[in-house]
């Protein structure tokens, strides 16, 4: 199980982002300022229309800046008070409700349990935060206009931008304090929900193949069984992890020189797992650099995949590789690997494949696991800071530098070979030839002789990009007529785990940031909408954000068939949408213009809604990755950019509108 | 010469359709200008463009022509609401607070300080006679109850000029009497008000000065007593008099050229008997009230 994290580092999102902010930002309201003229000035005459505009553009940029947090507290305490005089607390009521009653539709045999609560748990939140969220919103400010109780507001020392924020603050601050303790009931009850613990009813019983060991399985709790393997050589008592999670287990002798087990409570279930993601490449069944695996014919291209028994491999660099990077003294590498077979394989185990660390600047390899595959699971390799080759049973290979490493391609990786007779790994390019100092040791030190201080690479643009501390993991399939699928994020380096707790509170901070997105949609529409289409239109921006990968695509010109013009050009002459249009060149370009105008609306109303699902993070804590702090600032960042125009342009909206009217 | 704080000039409202078509002239080019410390009244039957003037002073709606101003200013600067105080035509007030909360949030918006707002607040609901109730959501206020509370917001902030649409409205006499009295006291403290009503009786008590609007025209303005003066009659009254002593006068009158339209005693107005009823049946609980007849007849 892995997730698909590609946040930049806010320093490096921040400035490129800001800068498109503000042209855009720029854009929109210029765009704003000639439609209010075009429209006042039929009315009042282009002069006039202008005069008018640059004074609502003057008063807007002072209002907007010029408020007083005082009133804007007034503003969102009487929001805040009139939500809770209605009642509103009543939606925690029912959270606890559908918390208190989960287990009884939540599916108990799930070998995932943690995460089918987290998911659940995270998603009953948000449902129930965005609804009450689009209808407090929808609610509030047409109610005002309604029963005229904005009258004595606005004749106030008021101004419009602090009504605007106040009715924000104050949704804000209802849905904060309503998180807090979903939050926390929320944590309570998936933690609480999966406290079990086993019993040994059974005792243990004498393995058949091997007399050191014994087994036995535990009592069935939770839909689950472990199985015990003791080890009394060594009296070592190994417990098989399952539905996620492990239980300590100790060993009590009693008496009657029985042996009694007492498991602890689950541990491992709930984690946040701190991963580094390296960059991907691969090579082709001759050992040579390639810029994606073969298609197995997969309609998703998500994973690429290697052939078994050949010179391909996948191949992740991993910057930043330092002390810093080990847990229990050990690089700890997690991959999950999809497998396609061609033909079913030796029965009695799955495929096998290996897995190297290599310094991507001397060309030092090391075999460091051959392993079976885990469909659908997660293989961990462990590469310890001293390596003892014998002790670990790892294997010394070299690869080849290539000093003719064109551009465009992985220069340290072009033409790399491991030389092969029979399947099985053989010898390596003599000492001489390589410059890793001292192949014939049996000790290494990961740091020293793996760890390259510095590795440059080409991009696919055949820019130099420079690295710093950086190692290369291999993976290879080792079955002829066998594949192994991968994509980026299917790798990658376990560091030292985050809290669970604080994760998820990093999730709930994700339902906050739509939360506040809905809340600024609501009160903008409430200035000029009425509340029965108020919610409507919150709900569509709402949906339009968590389908925003279905509408950016939409805006884009590359859709199979065309956009709406040219589809309904097939629809009407029965064309496949596979084949090119057989249209002369007008028709054709008519065709073409419209549909690019449809894509640049498309495009335009795209942008006007945030990614409600990049917000949304709950994800990374069920399936126990960290949440990183990066994520999470530009999240904040995110809120903001969209807030801050939003704002403006609700202030906008009703200081143009008549509050009589 | 007093100040003027209240100015309309060539003030004019055309009401337009969804498709900027003309739909109802609301108000023709008003020319006002209203003094400091006095008592304006505006005048009109409904749909004369009372309300719409007062909302165009307060910014609620958007001139088509014209300035409406206060102090000198238009409604786009909000600063000049700190001297300002608004009872709209039916109090538009928070139904879910109660009436201590109500003045407390208003008190806010002024950036009153809290000790200062608490203080005024008391004051105010021991004016419009609440304090017995101020804890209770104006939901469960009568009409009257919540005209009240509407009147001590529109006072909380101390304001210079206060604006009044129909302040009687939903009142009792006796609510109605002391509405008007508050208004006198008003003026007592040399604050600027302008009220608009339909009961011409009110405006009669308590306005200096008045304007009557018909269709959104201004038809009349100037102070009460010249504009009710009716000049070419002559009212004398005196204690009760013996029939002979009238025949007399009669006499008298018609020797100088005049005619008698009228001879009989002073009718007293519904609201005083009223009021005189309420104020003996306090006195004297559980005893019929004489109010009819203890003026003598």
């Amino acid at each position: 199980m892995v997730i698909e994290e590609n946040v930049p580092s806010i320093f490096q999102w921040f400035p490129k982002a800001a800068l498109d902010w503000a042209i855009l930002v720029l854009v929109f309201f210029l765009l704003l300022g000639f439609l209010g003229m075009l429209f006042s000035g039929l009315r009042l005459g282009p002069a006039n229309a202008f005069k008018l505009v640059l004074k609502t553009a003057g008063q807007t940029l002072r209002d907007v800046f010029s408020v007083s947090f005082k009133t804007v507290w007034a503003l969102a305490s009487l929001t805040f008070k009139e939500a809770i005089r209605r009642k509103i607390v009543i939606v925690f009521i029912i959270f606890v409700l559908i918390v208190l009653f989960a287990g009884m539709f939540l599916d108990p045999t799930s070998p995932h349990p943690a995460q089918l609560y987290v998911d659940f748990i995270f998603g009953s939140t948000a449902y129930l935060t965005i609804i009450l969220m689009i209808l407090l919103t929808a609610f509030s400010l047409p109610a005002d206009f309604k029963n005229k109780t904005i009258h004595t507001v606005v004749t106030k020392p008021v101004l419009i931008s602090e009504i605007i924020l106040g009715r924000v603050l104050g949704f804000v601050l209802l849905g904060t304090m309503l998180l807090v303790p979903m939050g926390l009931v929320s944590y309570g009850f998936v933690i609480r929900s999966q406290a079990h613990t086993h019993t040994v009813p059974d005792g243990l019983t004498q393995d058949k193949t091997n007399p050191a060991l014994e087994r036995g399985v535990t009592s069935n709790e939770r839909e689950h069984r472990h199985e015990i393997v003791f080890d009394k050589e060594n009296q070592v008592v190994h417990l098989t992890p399952t539905h996620d999670h492990t239980h300590e287990i100790s060993v009590r002798e009693g008496k009657d020189g029985e042996r009694h087990f007492t498991l602890s409570q689950p541990i491992d279930m709930y984690k946040a797992r701190v991963v580094q993601y390296g960059e991907i490449g691969y090579l082709d069944q001759k050992g040579i650099v390639s810029s994606k695996g073969v298609n197995v014919g997969d309609e998703w291209e998500y994973r690429s995949f290697i052939a078994g028994n050949t010179d391909a491999a996948f191949i992740w660099q991993f910057e930043n590789i330092t002390p810093a990077s080990l847990v229990d003294d050990a690089l700890q590498f997690e991959f999950t690997q999809e497998v396609f077979r061609t033909h079913k394989g030796v029965i009695s185990r799955q495929i096998i494949g290996a897995f190297y660390i290599r310094n991507p600047e001397t060309g030092l390899m090391l075999e460091v696991e051959i392993f079976q595959s885990k469909e659908g699971g997660t293989s961990v390799f462990r590469v310890p800071r001293t390596i003892n080759i014998s002790a670990d049973k790892m294997n010394l290979k070299s690869s080849q530098r290539n000093p003719n490493g064109t551009s465009g391609s992985r220069a340290s990786a072009v033409s790399v070979q491991i030389a092969r007779q029979g399947g099985e790994l053989q010898s390596y390019p003599p000492e001489d030839k390589l410059n890793i100092g001292g192949a014939n040791r049996a000790e290494f030190d990961l740091f020293k002789d793996f760890v390259a201080p510095q590795s440059s690479m080409f991009d696919e643009k055949g820019r130099e990009i420079v690295r710093q501390n950086v190692i290369e993991v291999w993976v290879k399939c080792l079955e002829r007529g066998q594949y192994f699928g991968a994509a980026k994020p299917d790798m990658y380096l376990r560091r030292a785990d985050a809290s669970f707790a604080w994760n998820f509170f990093k999730g709930y901070v994700g339902i906050w940031f739509q939360m506040v997105m809905i809340s600024m949609y609501g009160v903008i529409f409430s200035t000029f909408l009425s509340t029965p289409v108020t919610v409507l239109a919150t709900f569509f921006v709402t949906l339009g954000g968590y389908f925003h990968k279905f509408v950016a695509a939409m805006g884009t010109q590359n859709i199979e068939g065309g956009g709406p013009f040219e589809a309904a050009i097939r629809l009407f002459r029965q064309d496949n949408m596979t084949i090119d249009l057989d249209m002369n060149a007008g028709e054709n370009i008519l065709a073409k213009m419209f549909d690019t105008v449809f894509h640049t609306f498309i495009r335009f109303l795209g942008n006007l809604v945030p990614a409600f699902d990049s917000f949304d993070t709950s994800a990374y804590v069920a399936q126990g990755f960290n949440i990183s702090f990066n994520t999470v600032l530009i999240n904040l960042c995110t809120v903001l950019g969209y807030a801050i125009p939003l704002y403006v342009l609700g202030y906008i909206c009703l200081k143009m509108r008549e509050i009589e009217q | 010469m007093a100040e003027v704080v209240v100015e309309t000039r060539n003030l004019t409202k055309i009401y337009r359709d969804f498709w900027g078509r003309r739909k109802v002239h609301a108000l023709k080019s008003l020319d006002l200008e209203i003094n400091q410390g006095e008592i304006f009244g505006l005048l009109g039957p409904n749909g004369s463009g009372k309300t719409t003037t007062i909302k165009l002073l307060l910014g609620l709606l958007f001139p088509s022509e014209g300035e409406a101003l206060i102090f000198g200013k238009n409604a786009s600067d909000v600063r000049r609401n700190e001297r300002i105080g608004y009872l709209p035509e039916e109090s538009y007030l928070y139904k879910f607070l109660n009436a201590e909360e109500t003045l407390d949030f208003y008190g806010k918006l002024f950036h009153i300080p809290a000790a200062v707002r608490r203080q005024r607040a008391n004051d105010l609901l021991e004016i419009v006679g609440l304090t017995y109730a101020k804890k209770r959501q104006l939901k469960e206020y009568s009409k009257g109850m919540v005209r009240r509370v509407g009147l001590a917001q529109a006072l909380i902030n101390d304001p210079d000029v206060v604006i009044l649409d129909e302040p009687t409205s939903g009142l009792d006499p006796i609510g109605t009497r002391d509405m008007k009295d508050m208004i006198l006291d008003l003026k007592k403290q040399g604050k600027t008000v302008l009220m608009c009503s339909h009961l011409l009786a009110d405006v009669q008590d308590v306005c200096d000065r008045i304007g009557i609007l018909f269709q959104g025209e201004l038809k009349e303005i100037g102070r009460v007593d010249s504009l009710l003066t009716v000049k070419d009659t002559t009212e004398i009254q005196t204690s009760t008099l013996p029939d002979a002593a009238i025949e007399e006068i009669r006499g008298v009158v018609q020797k100088y050229g005049g005619e008698v339209k009228s001879v009989g005693n002073t009718r007293t107005t519904l609201e005083d008997l009223f009021l005189r009823i309420v104020e003996e049946s306090k006195q004297h609980p559980g005893r019929r009230a004489h109010g009819g007849e203890s003026n003598g007849n």
